[in-house]
């Protein structure tokens, strides 16, 4: 008969044994990690950076540093080395410029969906004098992502494969060239090679036409139209999307959207201005079950002069 | 979020004098009779909808505290409606500007590049200074959805004298710091409503600090807080009661 009164055996034991689960847990996440503690659990490092940097942007170097800067306060940012004439870029080349910082905005964005921590993105020391680098390099090349709760109403990223997506932009395109006729005499699409690959997906493309000005009428079917089913709303798809509109070889207007980063960037050339306001003709469809945008509008300057102050 | 208005706010504007604020108030009743018989000429159904376009006369930033609108329905499709403070460098053909406040769009019509938003949304957008052989370039950032009836404050500001930095602050936080290629503007808080066809401005009132005081804001907290304020916080766009800045706090010091 059990001895009701007498002491427990194991209660000794019951916080060893939570001790040594615990001691087995961390091994487990230090293994899986590398050592980089639980916080860090999946943050990739340095020569993972810089080898998702290469693909993303060839001749481009990077890691993650500590900050304390960034809406989250204390964190990481992807401190991004680019090339020496990159750098140098003056302002005759802010297409390079932008197309740069758009690569380095979904890059360090997808980065944070592994690592939480990493709350932006700068740019680094390359070895040239900082007063000699474009301001504007600096700043495009330098900015913060927005907290991880404000992306979670992204809720389809991820959920179209690349190829799926492809096949919603070439429809996109095919849209569009059916009404431009000859005014487009070419389109190209660049697939980001962006790690995970399965999840993350983004286009560069490059719209070359003769006579841009012959695709005025069409400017919303170009910059709003071709995010069909892509992006442009919470129901995005893909994490990224630029187009860029070139007359020859000349690039005219440009637009950058980094989806996680819930950025836009557009570029305007003086020869070429945009409308305040953009509005799709064509009949665009979303065969991705993502967004169908039919407009946009700049949240831009007013003309009024301000009132003088009351002395 | 505690509620950050003039009255109970360190980052008042001391400087103000009481004959000031009696002007301010002549000159927005003067400015609501002729705005809103403008805009019932323009834009009927948007004459008394929304926001404010007020403008504090510092060139190196300002300050703004907006109560997020309980804004039922959503605007109409082709529309965006913007509350927020804004720099901007000048009114010439390509201004240059810096703005931080809340966005909310229709379904389809997106603002910039940054696409739609079904919730009251923070946001950025900043616009360098352009010439007639320079590019326009615009960027926007979006920060994430904010509660209807939530008390946030904006504000942009110069970063460093003689530079052409300039920081967008959300709820005392830098978010972003940009370099617009100008080094002073002018400052505005308000709405705006834009739509398809094209920006749809509306104003309610004006505010206006004492331009020598603010002369060397570079910091934010320096200059002055600015209310705009939706009543009882029960407007229901399209058909609230339109947007009013509250009457100085009592007891009122001047200070000098």
């Amino acid at each position: 008969m059990r001895n009701l009164n007498a002491r427990p055996r194991f209660t000794w034991r019951l916080p060893a044994m939570g001790a040594l689960l615990l001691l087995l847990l961390s091994g487990f996440i230090l293994l899986k990690d590398g050592g980089q503690g639980a916080v860090a659990a999946s943050a990739p490092g340095p020569a993972a950076v810089s080898a998702d940097l290469q693909e993303v942007l060839p001749g481009t170097r990077g890691e993650l540093i500590a900050s304390t800067s960034g809406y989250n306060g204390e964190g990481q940012v992807l401190a991004v080395e680019v090339p020496r004439d990159l750098a140098l870029s003056k302002i005759s080349d802010p297409y390079a410029v932008a197309d740069a910082a758009w690569r380095v905005r979904v890059l360090a964005a997808d980065l944070a969906t592994e690592a939480p921590g990493v709350t932006g993105y700068q740019l680094t020391s390359t070895g040239v004098s900082p007063d000699a680098i474009s301001p504007a390099v600096v700043g495009e090349l330098t900015g913060t992502l927005p907290p991880p709760d404000a992306t979670k109403g992204l809720r389809q990223l991820g959920t179209v494969s690349p190829d799926a997506a492809r096949v919603q932009l070439e429809s996109n395109i095919a849209v569009l060239r059916k009404a431009a006729s000859s005014a487009i005499s070419s389109v190209t699409i660049e697939s980001l090679s962006l790690p995970d690959a399965a999840e993350h997906t983004a286009f560069a493309i490059k719209v070359e036409s003769g006579d841009v000005e012959k695709l005025r009428p069409l400017l919303g079917d170009i910059f709003v139209g071709l995010q069909t089913g892509l992006v442009g709303s919470e129901d995005a798809v893909i994490d990224g999307l630029a187009i860029v509109l070139y007359e020859g070889l000349k690039p005219v207007a440009g637009s950058w959207i980094a989806t996680r980063a819930l950025t836009g960037a557009i570029l305007e050339s003086p020869g070429f201005p945009m409308p305040e306001t953009l509005t799709t003709t064509l009949p665009f469809s979303a065969s991705t079950g993502g967004p169908t945008p039919r407009g946009a509008a700049t949240l831009g300057a007013t003309s009024e002069e301000p009132q003088p102050a009351a002395e | 979020m505690q509620h950050r208005g003039i009255a109970q706010s360190p980052l008042r504007p001391g400087l103000l004098s009481l004959s000031t604020y009696q002007i301010v108030i002549w000159a927005l009743s003067v400015s609501l009779a002729s705005l809103g018989a403008l805009l019932l000429r323009i834009a009927p159904a948007d004459a008394n909808t929304f926001g404010t376009r007020a403008y504090i006369y510092t060139k190196e930033g300002s300050e703004v505290d907006i109560l997020v609108p309980k804004l039922t329905p959503a605007p109409v499709e082709g529309e965006f409606v913007v509350h927020r403070v804004v720099e901007q460098s000048d009114y010439g053909s390509t201004p240059g500007l810096v703005q931080s406040g809340l966005i909310l769009t229709s379904p389809g019509h997106g603002a910039d590049n940054c696409g739609t938003v079904s919730n009251w949304t923070l946001y950025t957008e900043y616009k360098t200074k352009g010439s007639a052989n320079e590019l326009s370039n615009f960027h926007c950032q979006y920060f994430g959805s904010e509660s209807p009836g939530n008390n946030d404050v904006f504000s942009v500001y110069h970063k460093t004298a003689k530079t052409a930095e300039w920081n967008a602050m959300q709820n005392l936080a830098v978010v972003g710091t940009y370099k617009t290629n100008f080094e002073t503007g002018y400052p505005a808080v308000g709405g705006e409503i834009a739509r398809n066809s094209s920006p749809v401005y509306s104003s309610t009132s004006a505010y206006y600090a004492n331009a020598p005081s603010w002369s060397s804001f570079n910091e934010p907290g320096r200059g002055g807080q600015f209310v705009i304020k939706n009543p009882e916080n029960t407007g229901v766009y399209p058909n609230n009661e339109g947007w009013t800045v509250p009457n100085p706090p009592s007891p009122f010091t001047i200070t000098h």
